[in-house]
């Protein structure tokens, strides 16, 4: 590989805090179209735990890894990414920022240019946890409190993707927050107050430049009611089955009429630290 | 002790006694295998991979908790195994990825599918892991259709057409797809203690002779309960089979990208090429299969 060079951002979030509704917004900055961007055809960034990268750049296949020989060699993964990329590459991810059994970083420092760590009120992640990936309420209570939370593990049958590690919600937040790199936090609750200051902050951070009218067009063609409308029309690939839709609501307050007082004091509870870190309380 | 073993119609002389390929007479082999130190990297390495790295003559493969292996002109591998590392674990990569070298070295192109015979040509069932593959595969063997291969499909020029040499009569199946099909995990060995995924033998219902290519199904699911069979056309063709290859890097790296461009654009030329979607939903594989053998024995 030739020397390496940084130019990997880390869309960074626990599941359903808005990562996708960043990335479809950055697929339209980037479009060079007049038309918005198909949901399902995002070709300007990729998932950190996509089995397809994994298996193009390694030389064994992910299926005949464990879990945790597959984060053995996500480091060099990601660098083989990036050496295979001129441009900027986002890469989604919900994995915690942690570390393989080697003690090596999951996401190496050498190509990061930078993180974006999206974060949404866990009030309002709870609900849209459960419908996503068909829980109770309660169960993803628990699920967002337990320090071994993860997504696509399996030694029984092949995962659509490979593991991702979340920890806790808080913990989640943490070892993202404590980031080297350069670091924007965006909460999803100002996305959705303020969309353009929001927005411009991103894409500023990123190219430290923005086109004024790219901007605007990309922010109306990823505003809810748009992936909503498309999704009803054409479906949407990352929707889970047994999810009725993948965009569901899209509020910031429906967690007051979806969990109950104690559900509610129970995650309070559970994260009051971050959330007061985050001005959720 | 050495093992006379018979895999993509090539002899192996062997010290480790790998469980899924047949046994063979003494005597002449085309590859050998033998215990041995691997060295930690190449001189002169032209290309450096995840976890490989390769010159004109070697192939460096390593896997920290199974083995390293070198592979020399498609001819010698060394293996190196770990401490601990189970003879079943070590057959696991040198039956993929090692086997996809040396099919390489030697002029062969490992094309990422399982593949069927239909009449006296095959059809190739193709797709990323986790797509159903052999899944699928096991659905046409059930019905009496005979196997060539479940993970690497071999492919050279022969008389002018692209043909599929037949790998070794096993396949690699996970929990969910035995308890599917009602296959008894008893009589199947773990590929790996800590995965439960299985060997499978194929033998009572493998093809041993190589076929054309009439068609390559590409297969991929969706989170939804409908199924469709596209063709595809044209130049597409050519990108999406490059997509396909068995570990795409490793063309580039052992320095085959002529070879490859070579028989993947005459397979273009010669085959049909779909794109299959299934469903999911375990509700509807019998239906997909269904589907599925309507649409590929049409």
């Amino acid at each position: 590989m030739s020397s390496l060079k940084k130019n990997i951002v880390w869309l960074a979030s626990y599941p359903k805090s808005g990562n996708t509704w960043v990335r479809i917004f950055l697929a339209n900055y980037l479009n060079k179209t007049e038309q918005a961007v198909d949901v399902n055809n995002i070709t300007v960034s990729t998932i950190s735990s996509a089995r397809r990268d994994f298996d193009t750049f390694s030389g064994v296949l992910s299926s005949d890894l464990t879990a945790d020989e597959i984060d053995l060699f996500r480091p060099d993964i990601y660098k083989n990414i990036s050496n295979n990329e001129e441009n900027i590459v986002f890469i989604k991810t919900h994995d915690a920022n942690h570390k393989n059994i080697n003690n090596i970083p999951l996401f190496p420092e050498e190509v990061t240019l930078a993180v974006v760590h999206i974060v949404r009120n866990p009030l309002s992640v709870v609900p849209s946890y459960a419908n996503h990936f068909s829980l109770s309420i309660d169960e993803t209570i628990k699920a967002l409190n337990n320090k071994e939370n993860k997504l696509s593990y399996s030694v029984k049958k092949l995962t659509k993707q490979i593991r991702q590690q979340l920890f806790s919600w808080s913990e989640h937040y943490k070892t993202w927050s404590q980031t080297k790199a350069p670091y924007l936090l965006i909460r999803y609750e100002d996305l959705k107050a303020n969309p353009y200051e929001t927005f411009k902050r991103l894409i500023l951070f990123i190219y430290k430049e923005v086109d004024e009218e790219k901007l605007k067009k990309a922010i109306a063609f990823s505003d809810f009611k748009q992936l909503k409308s498309q999704e009803k029309k054409s479906s949407f690939k990352e929707k889970p089955i047994k999810a009725k839709s993948f965009f569901r609501k899209g509020t910031v307050n429906a967690w007051k009429e979806e969990l109950t007082e104690k559900q509610v004091q129970q995650i309070i509870k559970d994260h009051k630290k971050v959330m007061r870190d985050l001005n959720y309380l | 002790m050495n093992y006379y073993l018979k895999a993509f119609d090539l002899v192996i002389k062997s010290e480790f006694p790998f469980q899924a390929i047949s046994y063979l007479e003494k005597g002449f082999f085309d590859v050998e295998v033998v215990k041995g130190a691997c060295p930690i990297s190449l001189e002169k390495s032209i290309y450096q991979g995840v976890n490989f790295e390769a010159n004109e003559h070697a192939f460096l493969l390593k896997i920290p908790t199974v083995a390293n292996f070198l592979i020399q002109e498609g001819k010698k591998v060394f293996i190196e195994p770990v401490e601990g590392a189970e003879n079943r674990e070590i057959e696991l990569f040198f039956l993929g990825s090692v086997m996809a070298v040396i099919l390489l070295q030697r002029d062969i192109l490992p094309f990422h599918g399982s593949a069927f015979q239909k009449g006296d040509k095959c059809i190739i069932i193709s797709g990323k892991s986790g797509a159903g593959k052999s899944t699928l595969l096991h659905h046409f063997v059930k019905q009496g259709y005979k196997a060539l291969t479940d993970d690497v499909a071999a492919l050279s020029v022969h008389e002018d057409k692209i043909v599929l040499t037949p790998s070794y009569p096993s396949s690699k199946i996970w929990n969910d797809i035995m308890e599917l099909y009602e296959y008894d995990e008893k009589d199947n060995l773990q590929v790996r203690p800590s995965i439960r995924k299985y060997r499978y033998s194929l033998e009572k219902s493998f093809c041993y002779q190589s076929l054309p290519v009439e068609a390559i199904y590409i297969l991929s699911e969706h989170n939804d309960t409908t199924f469709s069979c596209t063709e595809e056309k044209g130049i597409n063709k050519f990108s999406i089979l490059q997509k396909n290859i068995y570990r795409p890097f490793f063309p580039k790296a052992l320095k085959k990208e002529k070879l490859t461009f070579s028989i993947l654009n005459r397979l273009a030329q010669q085959i049909s090429l779909f794109r299959i979607i299934r469903s999911s939903s375990i509700k509807q594989h019998e239906a997909f299969n269904r589907f599925a053998q309507e649409t590929m024995l049409k």
